[in-house]
This record gives C-alpha cells, sequence and structure tokens, in this order.
C-alpha cells in the first residue's frame, strides 16, 4: 500500500439508486455499526475480532468520519434500516488513485445492492475527486464481492498472495481488481474473468 | 434310521477362528488350519477315534469307550500347545466330551447326544476339555488307580438346550493348562449386569415366579416401596434368564435420569450401541430383530417417559422383553404387575445374620437372642434393606440394645391408636438409626456424597468431601466402614474401585445435604474435580489405555453431566474447555444429551469470545463427524468461531481451537482449514509439549486427503510420536498411512499398519453388532486393501461381516463399504455381484466428492470393458481421467483407457493414456495394485511390442 496524502475530511454525497441509497456516516450511526460488526457474516468477512462494546464501535465510527483518507457511507434501504457500509479508503489525491471496500448486510444480499452501490460511488469518485484509479481488494474465497466488481467493470488483475492476515495469525490470499478513469468514461463492460460464474 | 447305541463322543472347535482370519489373512490361515487338522487326526488316529464331521473348524469324533475319548482329548491339547506356531497365531481349541444314543441315517448322524455334546464344547474355554455328567459317570469308574488325570467339578451352569443347570466338569491333567475363567454358560448374549457379591436370602420363590412371569409376559413391572429388594430380585431374574436371551440382558439404571427425553439414550448406551443422531430410531433400528431383556431400573419418578418409550419398544421390537422396577405400575396395556412381597420374618433374620457374618463373621446368635432378632425383622416389616442396615451393627452392639434404640425411634413415628407405622416410615426409621450411629465424620461423609448424582471413584470422594472438618487420609477409612454398614457399596472389581448407593439411602443423604448449607460449596468442589479429571482424560483418552479411559468416564458419566452442567451455568469458560477435553471420549460415545451441551453453549452470547470460539468450533468439528446439524449451522458455527479465534491466547486452547477449526471448516473453506492446520501444527511445535502436539497431529489427519503433503508430514510424525512413546495410540493415522502406503506400493507396511490399528480397537462387546466409528474405518480400508492386494476371500468375508454389522446407520459408510466390497469380487472374478455392489455405491447422494465413486465407477468401467462394451467404459472413464480430483484415481482411469483403445487398435492414443497415467502416479509414488498389476503390465508390453 502506497503512503496516503489526503488532508482534508471529505464528505460523500448522498446517492440513491432503486430503492436504496447511500449517506455519509455520521458520529450517530454507532448503534448501527455496533450491530452490524458483530453480525456474524460481516465479523467473518472482517480481520480485527468485532467490538466487544459499544465503546470499540464508537471509536471505529470516529475514525471513519475524521480521518481524511476515509471517505465512509450508510447503506439504507428505503425505510431508512441500515444494510451495510461503503467507503473510500485509502485515498490519495496526490497520487490520484483510491481504494474502495464495502459490506452488506446478509438480508440485503444476492439483491444486487453491492453492485448498485458500487457503481454510484465508483461514479460520484470520478465525477468528485482528483482520482484516476479505484482499486477493490477482496478475499479470494469471497465470490460476492468478485461479482459485484466485475459488473461494475472493475478488471481483475492479479492475485495478492498472503495479502491479509486473518483470524489465528494466517495469511489470506486477496484478488485485486480496478477501474481507471479510461474504463469509466468507455463506459461499457471490460471486466472480464475466464472461468468465473 | 438306525439306532447305533451309546457312544463316547468329542465335540471340539476352535477358538476364534475368525479373530485369527482377520488377523492373520486367508493364505496363512489356511496353513494354520492344516496345521491343525493334522495333529487332531494324528490323536484320533492314536485313539482309535472315528471322525464323524469334520466342519473347517471343528471334529466331532466318536470312540468305542469314554477312556479312549478322554485320553484322546488330552493328547489333542498336548500336541496343540506344543504347535509349533506362528506367533500370534497359536490355535487354541475348546473341547466337550459327552455320551449318548446315537442314530444313524442317510442323511448322517442324528441324535439329542450330538447338539448336548455341541454345547458342552461351547462351553470350554480354547485349551480346556470339558465332560457332561453323563461323561463323567462312565469315565469315573474306567481310570486306572495311578493315574495324573484329574476330574474337577466346576459347579453347575445353565447350558442352552439342556436344561437351567447342568454339572460340567474340567479334566486336569499336567499337560494341560487348567486355569480358565468359568464356562460359558449357555449360548445366551452379553449383559451388562454387576455382579451380585451377597447372596439372595428367601427370594428364591419368589424369583422363579417372576422368571416364569417374564416368559410368559412382555412387560413385567416389579412393584414395591423403597428397600423392598426390587433390583436385587431383578438382577437375579436377569441372570437366571440370561440363557434364554440370545442377544443378551441389560440394566438400565433410570434412577439418575431426570429427563425422561433421555431414556432412549440412555438403553441405547447402556447396551453399548454407538449413537448415530437418530435420537429413538437409532436404537430401535439396531435391536428391532434382537432377543433382549431389558432392566428398567428405577422407573417411578419418570413414569410418563418409562410408558411411552416401553410402547414404542415392545411396539417395534417384537423380541424385546421389559422387566422394570417400579414404586408405581408403568400403566401400559399388557403390563404383567408383581408386588415384591416383603420377607417373611424368619427369611429376614437369616438374612440380618448371614449379613451380619459378613462383618463380623464370628457372630454368635443365642436362641434367645434370635427371638430378640425375630421381634426387630417384624418390626422391619421384614424390609431387606432395613434389615441390612441393622445387621451391619450387629457385631458392634449387643441385640438386646439394637431392640430398645431401633424400637423408641418406630414409636416416634407411629400414628394413631393402634401402632401402625407405614412402611416408607419403617424404612426412613431404619436409615435414620444407622445414621444416627454412624460416627460424626461418617454422618459428614454420607450426606457430602450426596453431591455425587451417580457410582463414584473413591479418589473423587476424597477430592471433593474432605476438609477442615474431614481429613482426605480418613474418608477411604470412612468409605469402607460405610460399605460395612451396607449404606454404600464399594464395586473393587472396577479399576478403580467404584463406590454406589441404592436410590433410598441416595434420596436419605439429599434430605440430609439439604439440611446443611454446604450444597453450593460442595457442588464446586465437585466441579471442580471433574474438570481436573477431565484435564487427566485428554491425555488418557490419546493414549493406549484410552479403552480403559473411555470405561472410567462412562462410569462416572453422570458426574461429569453434573460437573459440565454446574460449569456451564457459572463458569462457562471452563465448560468450553471441559468439552474440548473429553472430545474424544463425545466423538466415540456420543449421546444427543451431550451435543445439545455443545449446540447450548455454542449460541450462548453471554460468554468470552474465547469460549465463543472454542465451543463453536467444537460444534463445527462435530457436524462435520456425526452430521447432526445442518451444513448452513455447521458453517455458521465456524464463522462465529473464526471471528473470535485471536482472543483465545492460552497456547494449549488456542491450538486445540485451531485445530477443531479446521476441521470444521474441512468441507466449506478447504483453503482456510489449510492454514488454520499449518498455523495450528506450528503452534504445537513452538508450545513444545509432547501431549499436544500429538493431539494435534492426530486431529489435524482428518482435516486432510491421504496424499496432501500435509497429511504425509502430520502422519510421519505422528507415526514417530508413536514409536517414540508407546503411550500414544490411534486408529485413524494408521489406517489412512495404511491406505497410502498400499497406494504407494508398500503392501507389507500398509498391512501391519492395519494389524496394530486393529489392536487398538476397543474389546467391549457390543450389542446389536454395531460397530464403533475406530472399527468401521477400519473394516472399510481393511476390505478394499485386502481385495487390491488380491486377498478377496478375507477382504469378502469380512465385507459381509461389516455389511450386517453397519445396519442402516451411517449412510456414508455403508457405501464406502459397499464400494470395497465391490472391488474384492470384482478381483475374484464374480462380475454380477461387483456390478450390483458398485451400482448401489453410486446412488449415494454428492457421490462423486468420496472416494468410494472413484472405486465404484473405476470398477463398471472395467467390467463393462471386459464385457467389450467399450464405449460405456470410455464414456465412464474420460468423465473420470478430468473431473476426479485425485490423482491416484485419474492414473487408473487412463490406464483403463488405455486398455480401451488398445481393444480398438488406437495405438498412438493408448500409448498417451499409459504417458498421462505415469506421469500422474509419479510425483506421489503412486503404485498399481497388485491385483491389477499383470493386466497393467499386459497393457505397457503389448504397447511396447507395437511401437517397435
Amino acid at each position: 500500500m502506497h503512503e496516503t496524502r489526503a488532508e482534508q475530511v471529505v464528505i460523500g454525497g448522498t446517492l440513491v439508486f432503486d430503492e436504496w441509497r447511500a449517506r455519509p456516516m455520521t458520529e450517530a450511526d454507532v448503534d448501527f455499526a455496533f450491530n452490524f460488526l458483530r453480525e456474524e457474516h460481516v465479523a467473518y468477512a472482517r480481520t480485527p475480532a468485532p467490538p466487544q462494546n459499544i465503546e470499540g464501535a464508537q471509536a471505529w465510527v470516529t475514525r471513519s468520519v475524521t480521518t481524511p483518507s476515509i471517505v465512509p457511507w450508510v447503506l439504507e434501504d428505503s425505510t431508512g434500516a441500515g444494510a451495510g457500509f461503503i467507503n473510500l479508503q485509502n485515498y490519495d489525491p496526490v497520487a490520484g488513485v483510491t481504494e474502495v471496500g464495502f459490506l452488506v448486510v446478509p438480508a440485503a444480499r444476492r439483491r444486487g445492492l453491492a453492485t448498485k452501490a458500487l457503481r454510484a460511488v465508483t461514479e460520484w469518485t470520478f465525477r468528485n475527486l482528483p482520482v484516476h484509479r479505484v482499486y477493490l481488494v477482496h478475499d479470494l474465497t469471497n465470490t460476492g464481492s468478485c461479482k459485484a466488481a466485475l459488473a461494475s467493470n472493475y478488471a481483475t488483475e492479479g492475485i495478492l498472495r498472503s495479502a491479509r492476515p486473518g483470524p489465528g495469525g494466517i495469511r489470506l490470499d486477496s484478488e485485486i481488481h480496478a477501474i481507471t478513469r479510461a474504463d469509466f468514461e468507455k463506459g461499457y463492460p471490460i471486466a472480464s474473468r475466464g472461468g468465473a460464474e | 434310521m438306525e439306532l447305533l447305541g451309546r457312544r463316547t463322543l468329542l465335540f471340539t472347535d476352535i477358538e476364534g477362528s475368525t479373530a485369527l482370519l482377520q488377523r492373520v489373512g486367508h493364505p496363512q490361515f489356511v496353513e494354520l488350519m492344516d496345521r491343525h487338522h493334522e495333529i487332531m487326526r494324528t490323536a484320533i488316529r492314536n485313539n482309535s477315534g472315528e471322525e464323524i464331521r469334520n466342519e473347517g473348524d471343528g471334529f466331532v469324533v466318536f470312540f468305542p469307550d469314554p477312556l479312549s475319548g478322554l485320553n484322546c482329548a488330552i493328547e489333542c491339547q498336548r500336541r496343540l500347545r506344543e504347535g509349533p506356531w506362528p506367533p500370534e497365531a497359536a490355535i487354541s481349541v475348546r473341547m466337550g466330551l459327552h455320551e449318548g444314543e446315537i442314530g444313524f441315517s442317510e442323511s448322517g448322524h442324528h441324535g439329542l447326544a450330538l447338539h448336548e455334546a455341541a454345547r458342552v464344547s461351547s462351553a470350554a474355554h480354547g485349551g480346556q476339555v470339558l465332560l457332561s455328567e453323563a461323561a463323567r459317570d462312565s469315565v469315573g469308574n474306567l481310570l486306572p488307580e495311578e493315574t495324573d488325570i484329574d476330574l474337577i467339578e466346576l459347579g453347575t451352569f445353565p447350558l442352552k438346550d439342556l436344561g437351567p443347570r447342568v454339572p460340567l466338569i474340567q479334566i486336569a491333567h499336567p499337560d494341560l493348562e487348567h486355569d480358565f475363567p468359568l464356562p460359558h454358560s449357555s449360548g445366551g448374549g452379553q449383559n451388562n449386569l454387576p455382579s451380585q457379591l451377597t447372596s439372595l436370602i428367601g427370594r428364591e420363590g419368589d424369583a422363579d415366579d417372576v422368571d416364569e412371569l417374564v416368559r410368559s409376559h412382555r412387560l413385567v413391572t416389579l412393584l414395591g416401596s423403597g428397600g423392598v429388594g426390587k433390583t436385587r430380585l431383578a438382577l437375579q431374574v436377569g441372570a437366571n434368564l440370561g440363557a434364554e436371551f440370545s442377544d443378551g440382558v441389560w440394566l438400565v439404571e433410570l434412577a439418575p435420569i431426570e429427563d425422561a427425553t433421555l431414556i432412549f439414550d440412555e438403553i441405547r448406551r447402556a447396551m453399548r450401541i454407538p449413537d448415530d443422531g437418530q435420537g429413538e430410531r437409532t436404537l430401535i433400528d439396531a435391536v428391532h430383530e434382537d432377543n433382549v431383556l431389558i432392566i428398567l431400573d428405577n422407573c417411578e419418578h419418570i413414569l410418563d417417559g418409562v410408558a411411552e418409550a416401553v410402547d414404542l419398544l415392545l411396539r417395534e421390537c417384537p423380541g424385546i422383553r421389559i422387566l422394570a422396577t417400579s414404586r408405581e405400575p408403568i400403566g401400559t396395556p399388557g403390563e404383567a404387575r408383581w408386588r415384591v412381597p416383603s420377607l417373611p420374618t424368619a427369611d429376614a433374620v437369616d438374612l440380618m445374620i448371614e449379613r451380619a457374618r459378613l462383618v463380623a463373621p464370628e457372630l454368635d446368635v443365642s436362641e434367645e437372642e434370635r427371638l430378640v432378632l425375630n421381634r426387630v425383622c417384624r418390626r422391619l416389616d421384614g424390609i431387606p434393606l432395613a434389615v441390612e442396615l441393622v445387621a451391619g451393627r450387629l457385631g458392634t452392639i449387643p441385640i438386646e440394645e439394637i431392640e430398645s434404640r431401633l424400637l423408641d425411634r418406630l414409636r416416634l413415628l407411629s400414628t394413631g391408636s393402634r401402632g401402625y407405622v407405614p412402611r416408607h416410615k419403617t424404612l426412613h426409621a431404619a436409615l435414620d438409626w444407622s445414621y444416627q450411629l454412624l460416627t460424626a465424620d461418617e454422618q459428614t461423609l454420607l450426606t457430602r456424597l450426596a453431591i455425587f448424582p451417580g457410582p463414584l471413584e473413591l479418589a473423587a470422594a476424597e477430592a471433593v468431601c474432605s476438609d477442615g472438618a474431614l481429613d482426605e487420609y480418613d474418608v477411604m477409612d470412612l468409605l469402607e466402614s460405610l460399605h460395612m454398614k451396607s449404606l454404600i457399596s464399594m464395586d473393587w472389581s472396577r479399576k478403580p474401585t467404584m463406590a454406589s448407593r441404592s436410590e433410598i439411602v441416595s434420596q436419605f443423604a439429599e434430605t440430609l445435604l439439604d439440611e446443611t448449607s454446604d450444597r453450593e460449596r460442595l457442588a464446586a468442589r465437585h466441579a471442580d474435580h471433574y474438570f481436573e479429571l477431565s484435564e487427566e482424560a485428554a491425555v488418557g483418552l490419546r493414549r493406549t489405555n484410552r479403552t480403559e479411559w473411555l470405561d472410567r468416564i462412562d462410569a462416572g458419566r453422570e458426574n461429569l453431566s453434573a460437573a459440565y452442567d454446574w460449569l456451564a451455568q457459572n463458569d462457562p469458560d471452563r465448560a468450553a474447555v471441559f468439552l474440548m477435553n473429553v472430545k474424544e471420549w463425545l466423538i466415540t460415545s456420543m449421546s444427543s444429551a451431550w451435543l445439545a451441551r455443545v449446540r447450548d453453549l455454542a449460541e450462548r452470547d453471554d460468554v468470552a469470545p474465547k469460549t465463543i470460539a472454542a465451543v463453536n468450533a467444537l460444534r463445527a468439528m462435530f457436524s462435520g463427524f456425526f452430521d447432526f446439524e445442518s451444513t448452513a449451522i455447521a458453517a455458521s458455527a465456524s464463522r462465529r468461531a473464526y471471528v473470535h479465534i485471536d482472543t483465545v491466547v492460552e497456547p494449549r486452547e488456542r491450538i486445540r481451537v485451531m485445530t477443531n477449526l479446521a476441521a470444521g471448516f474441512r468441507e466449506s473453506e478447504p483453503e482456510i482449514a489449510g492454514k488454520l492446520a499449518e498455523q495450528a501444527l506450528a503452534e504445537a511445535e513452538a508450545f513444545g509439549v509432547e501431549s499436544h502436539l500429538m493431539a494435534t497431529t492426530l486431529d489435524l489427519l482428518t482435516v486432510h486427503d491421504e496424499h496432501h503433503e500435509m497429511s504425509k508430514r502430520l502422519r510421519s510424525s505422528a507415526l514417530e510420536l508413536m514409536e517414540e512413546n508407546e503411550e500414544w495410540t490411534s486408529v485413524h493415522p494408521l489406517v489412512d498411512g495404511a491406505l497410502a502406503m498400499h497406494q504407494t506400493g508398500d503392501h507389507d507396511q500398509a498391512l501391519r499398519w492395519l494389524t496394530r490399528a486393529e489392536n487398538m480397537l476397543p474389546r467391549v462387546p457390543q450389542a446389536g453388532g454395531l460397530m464403533t466409528e475406530d472399527a468401521k474405518v477400519w473394516m472399510i480400508w481393511s476390505v478394499l486393501i485386502r481385495a487390491e492386494i488380491g486377498d478377496t476371500d478375507t477382504a469378502i468375508l469380512l465385507a459381509e461381516d461389516g455389511l450386517r454389522a453397519f445396519g442402516d446407520g451411517h449412510v456414508l459408510y455403508t457405501k464406502t463399504l459397499t464400494s470395497n466390497y465391490g472391488q474384492a469380487l470384482l478381483v475374484a472374478g464374480r462380475a454380477d455381484e461387483a456390478r450390483a455392489a458398485f451400482e448401489s455405491t453410486l446412488e449415494l447422494d454428492d457421490a462423486e466428492h468420496y472416494v468410494s465413486f472413484a472405486i465404484a465407477s473405476l470398477g463398471l468401467a472395467r467390467l463393462d470393458l471386459d464385457a467389450g462394451n467399450l464405449s460405456d467404459a470410455t464414456e465412464r472413464l474420460m468423465s473420470i481421467a478430468t473431473q476426479n480430483r485425485r490423482a491416484w484415481v485419474r492414473a487408473r482411469a487412463h490406464e483403463l483407457l488405455a486398455a480401451c483403445c488398445m481393444r480398438l487398435q488406437r495405438w498412438d492414443e493408448a500409448q498417451t493414456h499409459v504417458a498421462t497415467a505415469d506421469s500422474l502416479r509419479r510425483p506421489d509414488g503412486f503404485a498399481v495394485p497388485p491385483a491389477f498389476a499383470a493386466e497393467a503390465e499386459l497393457v505397457r508390453n503389448e504397447l511396447e511390442q507395437r511401437t517397435l
């Protein structure tokens, strides 16, 4: 990972897509964050153990909304119920590069939320930030994230061996996808991946 | 039919011939049989015997006179002893000598005497010669004055078809072995009845009555108040009728059970039937054709549950009979109720004096004193337990004093003007009286023992009950003293010695404990003690004395349950460690009740993250073993454990959690499973404690395919540890290793490992022919290996035994054994049967994941090929060659494809397949199994000639 040089906190816009919307995260989102991070499938997908108490969740939210290299959104359904998070991280305006990451509650999966959110945030990023490349890293075994990336025009770039510390001190392999401004402006699917379902 | 008249008959039979066959394999077995026959026939010739029948492992011989028969038996045994036999393959023969009328017709020899002789011989042990009464009577007069032969009366025994009590006589001679266990009584089944160390007094007639009742009714309930002797009577009836139940008599102790849903579980456990997670069906499927007597002891507290269970069992299992003891009738239709009477006073006095003499052998009772005892026994209503309680004091307290003290106490209890005392109060008075006479220390100990819900080891009493007030070193003496006073009973035949109480005394002690404020403190110490025991067991269960540990835990299971439940309530972190400690026991004798405990703890949120990790890893692991929960639940438990794994920091716990989790992830996340396994092994090596390294190594072996690089490392590490330290033992790596050895061409080593694994299998008799997990695994791969090295006779015999014994239980096991059976049939040239076996294997869901699928598909292709059906064969083989993930399977497919191509004269293609097969075999050194080697060689030779 390269050094990030964001200095100012960026607040993302509210993005609406179909029955969902992404709104910028605030300090008040701590309860949702607490429950969300402790949710079994979410906890499983992240490396650090879930926060054991509300203070731990508060620290996570505060860090997300105050770190200049992070631009966090909360995903909500039409009733305003939380459905997940998506954020830019390792945002580096000098290098013109950012990473994007997302997590969705199980109830909202298989309904295209991840793909729609990723497309919306990707578009917002190219339109609003001095960014030429957005990349996305997922566990090699996480087929859901992989599908969302491919469906959002993120090309597969390769395997990052032992990229992520997993629980128990083991190292997990990741896959990296990215979309460039040129890809984005061409506006048609370029992503492909041999053998993917 | 022609009557031949009276003849002396000798019956012989090799002890354990099937086991011997399994041990040495078919070729050596045949050699051993030849040698046996030669020895027997020489002796028969030397003693003018006439060989009437030879049934493979036994002879039937007639003699002109009884003395020749006797001499022949002695000569046979002497020659058999001399051998020589190969190590571990000595043949041991049991013999029975009898005399009786024999007839002859075209179909052979007839006569009841033949059957009787067979029964006498089957009562003998290997190396022993038994005589019937008839044989003894006629030979007795013929023995010369000066002889080395001695005839020893062994007593009378129930022998099937020969009546309830038949005298048996053993031949003693300097050339023969002479120390044998008691003769095998009857052809009846096994039992789990405790041996009765004291005689049954005043109940002989009652026992006969109940015997008859059980013969004529399928459900008999012995009714009576506490202490009247229902249990003792039921045990006697069970022992009397043992011979009549070919599948055994089983005592099921229901008193410790509080939850009626566990009745089936308890019966299943008592009958040593492994759990396959099907609840009551497990039991019913296992026994529905059996001829068994089940004794349900102490039903009164869960009558409704018992009624349901009994009803279902009687309906579904026509051969079952049930003898229950209860204070209240069960209330099921068809129930025969028999009220156990109090002892008549005279018998009660006899009982009292006999029991008293166990403690005070010198006790002398004058006529006058006998009259006093008469009065005492009448006041005690002839309740045997009350009588026994008093008996314990007879040697130490003057008889008159006993009367006055006891009568005082009873007078206090009497209600109404006629001095009537209800029976339960009489008993309570006797108990109370007995209790008041105890020393203060004895009273304290008896009270504290109430914290143990079931039989306990003496060391447990020392650890839990001693404190400032009760010296640890006194506990042993106090226990003996309580035993002498009939308040507890010690079973010295168990190692370690166990103490238990009758249900009445337990309840009495319970009320005493309730009057103290000690319960919580004792419960905590009880839990501590069994937690410590579980820590010892964690190591012990991995060692050569594993079976002893399994038995030991099983014997103390009520205490383990209580201790665990206390921990789950008060100290869930230790509860989780406890479960990990006894994991091996849970795997071998898993009961639904314990599975439920794992599940309940795994679902709790109010426990430390490290405990969430530990229990969920365990739950995931068990799901892999037993399919006891859906894969979705198993996967979710794995994830729950994984998320919290870093909160487990204590190295031993951490290693175990990671190991269990690796097993849990095996199906859903093989990649993570592999990495966790690596990490666990690395940490175990770094931790450096041999026992943990061994446990980790063994457990991880279940995570991998037999040829995975890591498996090889684990196996050699396990083997190294097992070589270095003879205490470590496990069946799995040996069987797994044997399979790998076999596949890489080291067949001798494979067979040695199988034998070694077999020697580790538990030797507990198993009801319903069901086998343990370990035994099944051993059998499945023994069949395949023996089939593929060409020992098809042994393989087929083993497989047929196994298919009978596996029953309808675990489908995957049955199908895998079926595919291996097919392989044996295929090699033996029994094509049609082989095809049927293979086709049945493929019916399994998700068959393609398993080795059995490969064996069956390859086998079917080979059958197609042999039948000239090349297109079917090719199609099947192409799909295996391209899709199967096991290299050795693909190699075999390519070899068969080569054979197909040869038939079609497509030499180039054949060459390519052979080359592919070779390249698949090379990296792991896979060899062509001997049974197919000649054929593979043929293909290669012909190809070579073609290409020259």
